[in-house]
């Protein structure tokens, strides 16, 4: 008898506990709320900021044309799916042109469509979440500028259970957070730019992270380059300890940045060298020096 | 849990192991030329000599070195005489794997491989007629020089990124 109760209460606990866990999973992610609708948009400013986060680099299919600037990009092939950068352009039916502000801010920061479904990890929200207000008013004002395409997004190709996207939600609590990792009061402007581009809009840890199994980018070692990067190759390392080992300065970072020229006269190519055309190429000097310069001291 | 790394010291030597042996570390050399011959040899070493001019003209740019008009053009010229069908020629049919870094897109793709060779070639005699429309005086042709050094990169750009094999430095 005593036994048998026990039991039950073992159960009750564990149902309990369980529950809770689930709950905890599926309701605890964190979710921002910004008040936008008093800042001024900048439309020029925000074409700056499309760079800055590079969103052409996987909503732009490169072999498409003029036709293809953000109606679509190619295939993004990793480990727990293809995923396929949908048409952002403003379009109404195949596009974001129905969205207001507070729905493109939200899919920017929080993950989250706004029919309420949650984005996959592929789309680099975990870093767009540090984005600053100003930089989401300025975007989703040259948002609104981009010329409609009616192009249907492509569905993203995930087995079981990852197609499940109300695990996203899961997802969040375990990985989604919007501080930055280290206290940054000491150190100067261009160092804090270079923080907030690298560790936000930038996304440079997307590709120069390892992943753990669940796609989250492993915190403590990121930066440290990845063996999964895009298209299944290898990105290298670019943490202090790794551009120091390699002798890479600051200067040296910069013009690769730039230009994509390498200390001894070659040039990068294969996905990097894409990341120069959409994103770093069009970036001004001293956002450039901010980032290098925080790469090498962070 | 990962955050506790930082505070110990163990764990922080071991990932620092870790990254100093990866292999993938930013500037790893890969290209091995010595077991290289005939056509892929040939134009190995052709590619390394463009990125010799390339590196000299990129430490003008980055004020390592003087601006010397004649070292500046005499860099041009090597990349200029070794654009559009001095790359293509170099390329026969099949003459691919390892060592070489050439994609087998190359021939899928003659046409666009054709034009990005040839796009090499138009973008850097268009910095040749700007550093020459410069004038004699050294200051105006270096700034001709660092404005369209971009242009002239992305030409290389163009290829590598479409047609090279993935270096472990990219």
């Amino acid at each position: 008898m005593n036994s048998i109760r026990l039991i039950s209460w073992l159960l009750a606990g564990l149902i309990t506990c369980g529950t809770g866990v689930a709950l905890y999973l599926f309701l605890g992610a964190p979710t921002q709320q910004r008040t936008l609708h008093q800042i001024q948009g900048d439309a020029v400013r925000g074409a700056y900021v499309l760079r800055l986060a590079n969103c052409v680099g996987c909503h732009t299919d490169r072999e498409a044309g003029e036709e293809g600037f953000l109606s679509g990009g190619e295939a993004i092939a990793t480990p727990l799916g293809t995923f396929f950068g949908p048409n952002i352009t403003s379009d109404p039916d195949y596009g974001i042109g129905k969205w207001d502000l507070d729905q493109f801010a939200s899919a920017l920061i929080n993950g989250v469509a706004p029919n309420g479904d949650h984005y996959y990890p592929a789309f680099p929200f975990t870093f767009y979440a540090r984005l600053n207000d100003q930089d989401i008013v300025d975007l989703w004002s040259y948002m609104q500028t981009v010329p409609a395409v009616g192009n249907p997004s492509q569905s993203h190709r995930i087995g079981w259970p990852f197609n499940q996207r109300l695990l996203m939600a899961a997802w969040k609590t375990l990985f989604l957070s919007t501080s930055l990792s280290q206290a940054n009061e000491s150190r100067g402007d261009a160092w804090r730019r270079g923080a907030y581009i690298v560790e936000g809009p930038g996304h440079c840890g997307a590709c120069h992270s390892p992943r753990g199994p669940l796609g989250n980018i492993d915190s403590a070692n990121r930066l440290t380059g990845s063996t999964i990067g895009p298209d299944d190759e290898a990105t290298p390392a670019i943490d202090p300890l790794a551009l120091a080992e390699a002798n890479w300065t600051a200067d040296d970072l910069f013009w690769l940045l730039q230009i994509g020229v390498l200390p001894d006269g070659d040039v990068i190519g294969s996905s990097m060298a894409d990341v120069v055309d959409d994103n770093t190429g069009h970036l001004n000097d001293d956002d450039l020096r901010a980032i290098a310069e925080y790469l090498v001291s962070h | 849990m990962f955050k506790s790394a930082k505070r110990n010291p163990l764990l922080t030597a071991s990932l620092l192991t870790v990254v100093m042996m990866a292999p993938n570390a930013v500037a790893h050399k890969d290209h091995d030329h010595s077991k290289a011959e005939g056509v892929v040899k040939e134009r190995l070493d052709f590619m390394e000599n463009m990125g010799k001019a390339m590196g000299g003209l990129m430490a003008v740019v980055r004020g390592q070195k003087d601006f010397d008009a004649e070292d500046v053009m005499a860099n041009l010229n090597v990349i200029h005489k070794q654009s559009g069908q001095a790359i293509t020629k170099l390329f026969p049919e099949g003459s691919n794997g390892a060592p070489s870094e050439a994609l087998s897109k190359i021939w899928a793709d003659w046409d666009g491989f054709a034009e990005v060779a040839g796009g090499l070639r138009t973008r850097v005699e268009s910095l040749k007629s700007a550093v020459q429309s410069a004038g004699t005086d050294a200051g105006a042709q270096k700034a001709a020089l660092q404005q369209n050094i971009r242009n002239l990169g992305g030409g290389c750009r163009n290829c590598h990124s479409e047609y090279r094999k993935k270096q472990n430095r990219d």
